[in-house]
């Protein structure tokens, strides 16, 4: 009983291990979760990156509405997926959930229009830079890069 | 393998080496022969049919694509093989046992003392979902994930392997995640108490991480929580529920029989033992894929730079932002934090490190928090008690506990690893 046991553990140790390196060494991501690879902040960015945050904004036909601030929870979205949609609408690509021209933007529509009535929806965007000594200026200016109607 | 006395044991070290060797030429022969002329048949809609309908996108790919992929992850293959043979040689070469490694007889109070913490931790999660760490354990997010569209969720293996027994792949409802935690709250209560066994850890271990799959099932994952999840599984398969319960404190406290906290098993090992070499590839993973990615261009400051105010404007920690803005000391910063993750299995391999190296990754996994907002509580609570044994030890020998040394000592010598 006791060699069975131990024939058991050492096989669930070796399976567990495979499975940690085997992720590592295949890049699986989630495949195997709660086994990951761990390859998270591994680029190198250089003096001259930029990043940019954006911020998804529903507005109404009243003129003086600046609308409300849309999030991820709003769509029913994971965080950092809800930033790819907004980087990929921003620049009029279309996106896995929505695979036409410019889907992403018309993701995000579809999103507000579940809202109430809004009639435009605006991505706004702050673009920050790395120079050689680090971040150039923490307050860099809010541009809207595009608006487009709900419907 | 059997022992002399009919036990079963694990190979030697050397005959680890030999093992290993014969798999990687298996692995070449498989890998540079028979799978790439699979692969072309495949292509051509004539050998395994899971193959060619695992290349769905055939119609817009060349088999050459296909095929260069192949060769990159069999290239990875021959290299993981060979380093690890290097590692059974140096293992083999210092005469340290792989069977005493894993199967020591450890001490059962200190795997016990593993569960209240993992047990614990996770139960306070469940409790405050808030606390950075673990967005699966809010049910106000797993109900923002309800509400998403059918196209969006695709269930990870993990979690289609929990639910199973309700249909695989099902998706499951809010009703159904609030009972899952209701679940995992009651079992993890009674798991920090010591009753119900093993059924009681593993039911939290069930729930919490059915909870947190559910969650990395729309796209998106991340790696705070994997660890002490899989370290919740062991301790449930160990016999960590044999000390420090209720029922032997009030025992002990009757009168009516002792606890078993000063025994020792052969199977008290292995939980701990497991989660420290997962640290030890984990980070070695995090420190080798930043050189193989960037190379030497990650440790420019303007590397850490970018990251620190990404992450601190998106996350408002203004402690990031200034980190980004002074420059001075961040590649510095970088190679400690290199350094660290690709030598902490030296932690694994000498004890007499690991206090070092669990002071330090608690210092750099707080450092990441205060300057990126990026938590990782569950690695800073499982470093602790990952390296129980080996912390006790040490501080045993410290100087204001010099009476007991000599006893320690001893200890050191008997329960050195390998």
């Amino acid at each position: 009983m006791r060699n069975v046991r131990k024939i058991a553990v050492s096989g669930g140790i070796t399976i567990a291990i495979a499975l940690q390196i085997g992720t590592q060494v295949f890049e699986t991501d989630a495949t195997f979760w709660p086994f990951t690879p761990y390859h998270m902040y591994s680029d190198a960015f250089g003096p001259g990156s930029t990043f940019a945050m954006y911020e998804l904004r529903a507005v109404t036909a009243t003129p003086e509405d600046s609308g409300r601030v849309v999030t991820n929870l709003d769509a029913s979205i994971p965080r950092y997926r809800f930033e790819r949609i907004l980087a990929a609408a921003a620049d009029g690509q279309e996106h896995i959930l929505n695979p036409e021209p410019d889907g992403a933007a018309r993701l995000l529509a579809a999103n507000v229009a579940e809202l109430g009535p809004y009639e435009t929806v605006e991505l706004w965007e702050r673009r920050y830079e790395i120079g050689p000594k680090g971040l150039v200026t923490r307050d860099a200016p809010r541009t809207l890069v595009r608006a487009w109607p709900v419907q | 393998m059997r022992g002399g006395d009919g036990a079963f044991r694990l190979p030697s070290a050397k005959a680890t080496c030999t093992l290993l060797g014969a798999g990687l030429l298996l692995w070449i022969a498989f890998a540079y022969g028979v799978f790439p002329w699979l692969l072309e048949r495949s292509y051509r809609g004539e050998g395994l049919s899971i193959l060619t309908a695992a290349m769905g996108n055939r119609d817009q790919t060349s088999v050459d694509r296909y095929l260069d992929r192949w060769a990159e992850l069999a290239d990875a293959g021959v290299f993981t093989l060979i380093g690890a043979i290097v590692f059974a040689a140096i293992w083999a070469r210092r005469g340290l046992n792989l069977d005493r490694h894993w199967f020591t007889p450890g001490r059962l109070s200190d795997l016990a003392l593993a569960r209240i913490a993992c047990v614990g931790f996770q139960l306070f999660l469940l409790v405050f979902p808030s606390f950075p760490g673990c967005s699966g354990c809010s049910l106000d997010y797993q109900l923002a994930l309800t509400g998403a569209e059918a196209s969006e969720y695709g269930p990870l293996l993990s979690l289609k392997a929990l639910l199973a027994p309700f249909g695989w792949g099902t998706r499951p409802d809010m009703a159904f995640l609030e009972t899952i935690k209701i679940i995992g709250i009651a079992s993890g209560t009674l798991a920090l108490l010591g009753l119900l066994g093993r059924w009681s850890v593993l039911g939290l271990a069930w729930a919490a991480t059915t909870l947190v799959a559910h969650s990395y099932s729309y796209g998106e994952y991340h790696h705070a929580e994997g660890l002490l999840l899989i370290t919740l599984w062991a301790l449930g398969l160990s016999p960590s529920h044999r000390a420090r319960t209720l029922l032997g404190w009030l025992r002990a406290r009757g009168g009516r029989g002792e606890t078993l906290g000063g025994a020792t098993d052969a199977f008290a090992t292995w939980p701990l033992r497991l989660t420290q070499w997962l640290f030890a590839a984990s980070y070695f993973d995090a420190g080798a894929s930043k050189l193989l990615t960037s190379g030497v261009a990650w440790f420019q400051p303007t590397t850490l730079a970018y990251y620190f105010a990404r992450d601190g404007i998106e996350r408002g920690f203004p402690v990031g932002v200034w980190l980004s803005e002074h420059t001075a000391l961040l590649s510095l910063a970088a190679i400690a934090a290199v350094g660290l993750e690709l030598a902490f299995f030296l932690a694994v391999l000498m004890p007499r490190l690991a206090p070092a190296f669990v002071v330090a990754m608690t210092g750099l996994h707080a450092s990441i928090y205060v300057a990126q907002a990026a938590p990782f509580p569950q690695h800073i609570v499982l470093l602790w008690v990952a390296f129980l044994p080996a912390l006790r030890r040490y501080g045993a020998t410290l100087p204001w506990r010099g009476t007991e040394r000599s006893t320690i000592e001893r200890t050191l010598a008997a329960e050195a690893p390998g």
